[in-house]
């Protein structure tokens, strides 16, 4: 019965190895989201939906805003420029007629290396006034393309 | 003379098939709880009670549900994800993603003409039950993972115990039991032998 056990156990541990290798290697992470080249490291920190409701008007309205850091290391580091973007909604763009309605830049768009923060960018959208009414309360996914380049 | 031997075969068959199959049991047992506590504890997944109908018909309130770790950029519109709310008091909700939302910041340097891309993924979530969607956007720190594997109805009451000591206990409990089982079989054995073992010693010769 020893033996039996033994065996079983045995077979267990194996299974929690085997289990744990297989659970580990489909929860790995696929990569990376910064991809480095040259020697600016900027990205966008706490974007933040506006909870602004599109409407029908044909006009942009924010539908998200945030900062861009700096991260590139200061002495002496390098500013960067926010240019501008573009919004490209994702889900029902078609149906809801929604338009990219620009990123703007607010604040000048002038960030600091080494860690400097600044309000800088606001993204819009625009809804056809062709739209539906049950348009409204609808959840747009999109993607903000905010551009930024050296002085 | 044959009584007592053909009595006694159907006993010791049926108490070694008890044996074999408390190994087996034991072993499933002791091996699923410590795969579950590699799991819980080095892998990030989680196990939790649905406490709510927010989530009918697809999750009800003593629902258990298992989530396992993804990266945030990997979650789909439609997944159902578990995700921290609340700073003072947290807890994790299982709610579906509405909708996706990615933040790219396109980084160019005018010396080098090189670009550098950094993405932010936010996700918007809904309760299936509930009208409007969740106030608070979910970034990657308050995301947990993916729904992975739904219980019905087995909402474990004693979930504030917490999960990964709860798997590891039950392994311990069952390996002493198991141990016990092993130590003090043999000694009983011994005593019944002792006690029947002049008897049968006298059965060949009596005969």
């Amino acid at each position: 019965m020893r033996k039996l056990f033994a065996a079983i156990m045995s077979v267990s541990a194996v299974a929690v190895l085997l289990g744990g290798v297989a659970l580990a290697w489909t929860t790995t992470a696929s990569g990376s989201y910064q991809v480095s080249a040259g020697a600016l490291s900027v990205k966008l920190v706490n974007p933040t939906a506006s909870g602004l409701l599109l409407y029908p008007t044909g006009n942009p309205i924010v539908v998200a805003y945030g900062n861009i850091e700096n991260d590139t290391p200061a002495n002496p580091g390098i500013a960067v420029v926010a240019t501008g973007g573009s919004v490209t909604a994702i889900s029902d763009a078609g149906y809801c007629g929604i338009t990219d309605g620009g990123v703007a830049i607010t604040t000048g768009g002038w960030v600091n290396p080494g860690g400097a923060q600044g309000d800088v960018w606001q993204a819009s959208l625009t809804m056809s006034t062709a739209a539906p009414n049950n348009c409204q309360n609808d959840l747009i996914s999109y993607t903000v393309n905010v551009n930024v380049t050296t002085p | 003379m044959t009584t007592p031997d053909s009595s006694a075969t159907p006993r010791s068959r049926l108490r070694t098939l008890v044996g074999v199959l408390a190994s087996i049991v034991a072993g499933l047992i002791i091996g699923g709880a410590l795969l579950a506590f590699v799991a819980t504890t080095l892998l990030g997944f989680r196990v939790l009670d649905v406490a709510s109908n927010s989530m009918a018909p697809a999750l009800n309130r003593g629902d258990l549900i298992l989530a396992r770790p993804a990266p945030i950029d990997q979650v789909k519109q439609g997944d159902v994800i578990v995700f921290q709310e609340g700073q003072q008091t947290p807890v994790l909700v299982a709610h579906r993603v509405a909708a996706i939302d990615k933040y790219i910041v396109n980084a160019t340097s005018k010396s080098t003409g090189e670009t550098t891309s950094t993405t932010t993924v936010v996700l918007r979530t809904k309760g299936d039950a509930n009208p409007q969607p969740d106030a608070q956007a979910v970034d990657a720190a308050s995301y947990r993972g993916i729904v992975w594997l739904v219980i019905p109805g087995v909402g474990m009451p004693f979930l504030d115990y917490p999960v990964s000591q709860l798997f590891l206990d039950i392994a311990v409990i069952t390996a002493v039991a198991w141990a016990l089982y092993e130590l003090i079989g043999p000694v009983r054995r011994r005593r019944a032998r002792g006690r029947v073992g002049p008897a049968s010693g006298a059965d060949p010769s009596g005969g």
